[in-house]
């Protein structure tokens, strides 16, 4: 088998392709937006909605909606409960978070476990984007491909946000109303990448690429690409693995974008630990 | 004079839970003129800041900005404000010039693409603070004081004309001090509003032509050389009324 074989091979395969383009568009929708989250502190927050939608999937699937609607509706309630705890009680930012996501995950497990049918915990919890129908496909595209458009339309007003809201504020911009924009975004985000990978590996996607870019370029424009480019290659070379090493696809994805992270941060040129520890030792020796 | 006082605050009373962080507070300040907030930490500066700045919500009181609505002021890219630097994350990934340039948003359109009127007003106001050849740096990469020039700048680019600075001289070592003074009073004289906090009292007489003396409440406005008597200081700065 030639090596252009070994990498068309898999693509003769339906199943193949369309797991490709739904890790693709999660991945880079992911990206994206974990740019913004990692930068502003909000990872937890990822955490959180992306466990929050499980009952919204589970009631979906019980009632015959698209996935989509359940999941959305209950994302952005997880939002709004926790910024209403958040603000009516003494509770810190990070329990008020804690409590309602693994409230709602529950909430979740409960619904499913006694509803008689065929909806399968574990493609829901870890993914099962190998399996995914021709609903599905259209639902993450479409959502994606929006998701994609606002965050990049309105770029600089969410890295203004991240970077000094004070200003935003100063220039008449209505911060809370960018602020609910952007978690709105995380919402449909979440619907989109669950497809791909699961409801438990979700966080992954929303965190990881970012905190890999940010490790390599001190620009926010590069960091977006740079995200993006490291999410493609790592959806990719963990496609091809589940399909060559028969193991989990979320796992394999996620599992690369990790490698890329580690990569970034022994050999990257802002954070680098042996690039750091490499100048240093030039430094002494000149 | 006929124009109204850039800023006018009459009465602002703040309260958090049962504590009052402000109370009966008036201020004026008119164009041309820089005027400093004295107080110690917990005197009310950042909340006062807050309140013309529309992210604390006043319990009592009015507050006018160019002789109208704040928000309208806000709006209209009147008002820049330069954060204290706890505030700023300094390892975020904007350069200088990207910085500056956020002074131009509200001049945009809805993506915020910079035109050449935004370009040539960024280049401009880093000339003009001095910090033309650092553009590209990453903000974090700066000294103290070019630092707070940078957010200088972003007020300069916005064409604003009331600037609230928020200890800018806390970190900055007495040689940056001194270029921001000789900054800001330039930007002063050709008319701009400037109000800054701060409790280091060494640049106060050179650069304020009035001295607010915070505690809570307005314990004194006036002339630098009237506010600065070791009875007034004692009394703002908290000597004897420790609450």
């Amino acid at each position: 088998m030639t090596p252009l074989d070994w990498l068309l091979e898999p693509l003769t395969f339906d199943f193949m392709t369309r797991a490709l383009l739904v890790t693709a568009v999660a991945g880079v929708t992911c990206a994206l937006l974990s740019c913004w989250l990692v930068q502003i502190g909000w990872a937890l927050m990822g955490d959180a909605v992306s466990h929050a939608v499980l009952p919204g999937v589970a009631v979906s699937y019980i009632l015959g909606w698209p996935f989509a609607v359940g999941a959305f509706i209950f994302g952005v309630g997880a939002v709004a409960l926790i910024g209403g705890v958040r603000s009516t009680t003494r509770i810190k930012s990070d329990a008020a978070i804690g409590v309602v996501f693994t409230s709602l995950f529950a909430l979740g497990l409960v619904i499913i476990s006694v509803t008689p049918s065929q909806t399968d915990l574990g493609h829901i919890l870890f993914g099962n984007v190998l399996g995914v129908s021709d609903s599905d496909i259209l639902q993450v595209v479409v959502i994606g491909a929006l998701t994609c458009a606002v965050l990049l339309a309105k770029r600089r007003d969410f890295t203004l946000l991240a970077f000094d809201r004070s200003h935003a504020g100063a220039i008449g911009i209505n911060t809370r109303v960018l602020s609910a924009l952007l978690l709105g975004l995380l919402a449909l985000t979440v619907v989109v990448a669950l497809q791909a990978v699961g409801i438990i590996l979700v966080v992954a996607m929303l965190i990881t690429p970012g905190a890999t870019a940010s490790l390599l370029t001190k620009r926010f424009e590069r960091m977006l690409a740079l995200a993006v480019l490291v999410t493609v290659a790592a959806s990719v070379v963990g496609v091809y693995a589940s399909f060559y090493l028969d193991v989990s696809t979320g796992g394999a994805v996620v599992l690369a974008q990790a490698a890329a992270f580690l990569l970034a941060y022994l050999f990257g040129g802002r954070g680098g630990v042996v690039t750091a520890a490499l100048r240093r030792r030039r430094a002494v020796t000149a | 004079m006929s124009e109204p006082p850039m800023i006018e605050v009459q009465g602002l009373t703040v309260r958090y839970d049962s504590v009052r962080a402000l109370s009966d507070v008036n201020l004026r300040l008119t164009a041309g003129r820089v005027v400093g907030l004295l107080g110690m930490n917990g005197s009310g500066k950042s909340t006062l800041f807050g309140s013309l700045m529309g992210s604390v919500r006043p319990s009592a009181g009015s507050i006018r900005l160019m002789g109208g609505d704040p928000g309208a002021a806000r709006k209209a890219n009147l008002v820049s404000y330069v954060p204290q630097s706890e505030a700023v994350d300094w390892d975020f990934p904007v350069s200088v010039a990207d910085v500056v340039m956020m002074g131009r948003y509200g001049r945009q359109g809805f993506t915020r693409r910079p035109r050449p009127a935004d370009r040539r007003a960024v280049t401009d106001a880093l000339d003009r603070v001095g910090l033309a050849d650092l553009a590209g740096r990453q903000i974090g990469e700066l000294s103290g004081g070019q630092r707070k020039r940078v957010f200088v700048a972003r007020g300069i680019a916005q064409e604003a004309s009331l600037l609230l600075l928020d200890e800018p001289f806390a970190g900055v070592d007495k040689g940056s001090e001194r270029t921001i003074v000789a900054l800001l009073r330039a930007l002063a004289d050709e008319g701009r509003g400037i109000l800054i906090s701060t409790h280091d009292l060494a640049g106060v007489p050179e650069l304020c032509d009035e001295v607010v003396l915070l505690q809570n409440r307005v314990l004194f406005q006036g002339p630098p050389a009237e506010a600065l008597t070791p009875e007034r200081l004692a009394l703002a700065f908290g000597l004897g009324v420790e609450q």
